[in-house]
């Protein structure tokens, strides 16, 4: 039966493919979330690791996102990402989302995140506002 | 060398059992969990079967006796937030569970902090316990003991332990994420009509209007049309960061919010002209001005 979340998840990830009667396979999927304490960002941090363009050839509708996040390693290291990802080992804060393996690539919740910190940064709010809004939406 | 290094893993494969498949337990070992409005509630434990013991109850569990529901170390209970348990507040974190199994009368359930306790280790009676009564039932016969969770609703749901003919209920309450209430002088910016228009659809699709008023100390959103007949409403919950997500009520009361939609609201001269609409990869999928 289709449902309100059928709707919204046809929404979020295919613009209004489901209105005209498209229902991609993954609509419906919800992803688990955790919640927990934002890291600190670590002294020095740089966005060495931050994945470039060259490295997302097969994703170049990611790269002004990855470069968004390049620009602000500091405030990115003071996220926790919340979409489970936080508990693998070698993670340390949505900064690590975006480096090596880069979860990134396929996330919405990095993906989101990521934007939204960006975008908040671009507004001038704070680490701590940042991470106000990111605990409401994706907490 | 190499062939002997290789006849000798070889060797090692063949005479150490698998980790896994050895590990045939008269109780085996067992997790349920139950996520509920954001609270995380886990119960791990052993699973002793009946195997045709008579009098599960006064004969292998002793009347009087401080026992812990499944077998081998202690059944733990963990919540990842303060709940209400059988109406007593529970402070998040992870507990052994104890009961005090008596022949006659309510019988008394034991939180216990100290949660790594083999079964033999009774815990003595702490200030930092919870402890309440419970009145165990009758059901149909049970083999192997198992805990559940069954009347699940948005605010809470009971947590059994059944074994042989016995049951024993215990109410979990959380907390609620969300409030509906907004204050009217909080919700007065927001008042009014609006345009709304999903990002990518046909010029030529009909307008919609979003009504947005206040009642019963809610802010509530209707729109026209709707996108679909059961979705021509919703409250609009507020967030800490000032945003709203739509909320739906069953029976007066709230059991699921749309997070994948989340309104953002501009103010001017202390009026909201226009909005926003974000879903989860914060991409807007929709937008709206006020009309009046």
């Amino acid at each position: 039966m289709f449902s309100r979340r059928d709707f919204m998840r046809g929404c979020s990830l295919t613009g209004l493919a489901l209105l005209a009667g498209v229902r991609p396979a993954w609509a419906g999927i919800r992803r688990a979330r955790s919640s927990g304490p934002h890291p600190t960002p670590r002294p020095g941090i740089t966005a060495a690791k931050v994945l470039t363009k060259e490295q997302l050839e097969d994703s170049p509708n990611l790269i002004p996102l990855f470069d968004s996040v390049r620009g602000i390693p500091e405030i990115v290291d003071g996220i926790r990402c919340n979409c489970g990802c936080a508990d693998v080992e070698g993670y340390y804060s949505l900064l690590s989302c975006y480096e090596g393996d880069a979860m990134a690539r396929s996330c919405p919740i990095c993906q989101g995140q990521g934007r939204m910190v960006s975008r908040l940064h671009k507004d001038g709010k704070t680490l701590d506002e940042i991470r106000t809004a990111i605990d409401a939406r994706y907490g | 060398m190499k062939w002997l290094t290789r006849i000798l893993a070889v060797a090692a494969a063949l005479t150490l059992p698998a980790a896994s498949s050895a590990q045939v337990r008269a109780s085996e070992p067992a997790l349920v969990a139950q996520t509920i409005d954001g609270t995380r509630l886990t119960l791990e434990y052993s699973r002793p079967r009946a195997r045709s013991r008579d009098s599960l109850f006064g004969k292998t569990v002793t009347w009087g006796e401080v026992w812990t529901p499944g077998a081998n170390w202690a059944t733990t209970l963990e919540a990842s937030k303060d709940v209400r348990v059988n109406g007593r507040p529970l402070p998040s974190g992870k507990y052994s569970v104890w009961l005090v199994v008596r022949k006659e009368g309510p019988w008394t359930v034991v939180l216990d902090p100290r949660h790594r306790r083999f079964h033999t280790m009774h815990p003595d009676s702490t200030a930092e316990q919870v402890r309440f009564d419970v009145v165990p039932a009758v059901t149909p016969f049970t083999e192997a003991l198992t805990w559940s969770f069954s009347g699940l609703s948005p605010e809470g749901a009971t947590l059994a332990m059944e074994w042989g003919t016995v049951r024993i209920p215990i109410e979990i309450k959380v907390s609620s994420s969300f409030s509906l209430v907004t204050a009217a002088e909080k919700a007065e910016p927001f008042l009014g009509a609006y345009t709304f228009a999903w990002s990518g659809g046909p010029e030529s699709a009909k307008p919609i209007t979003l009504f947005i008023t206040h009642e019963n100390g809610s802010l509530m959103a209707r729109w026209d049309p709707a996108p679909f007949p059961e979705w021509d409403r919703f409250y609009l919950i507020p967030l800490p960061d000032g945003s709203f997500i739509p909320g739906f009520l069953e029976k007066g009361k709230l059991y699921d919010v749309e997070r994948d939609m989340v309104f953002e609201f501009t103010t001017s001269g202390g009026q909201a002209t226009e909005f926003k609409v974000r879903a989860e990869k914060d991409q807007v999928i929709a937008s709206g001005k006020r009309k009046s």
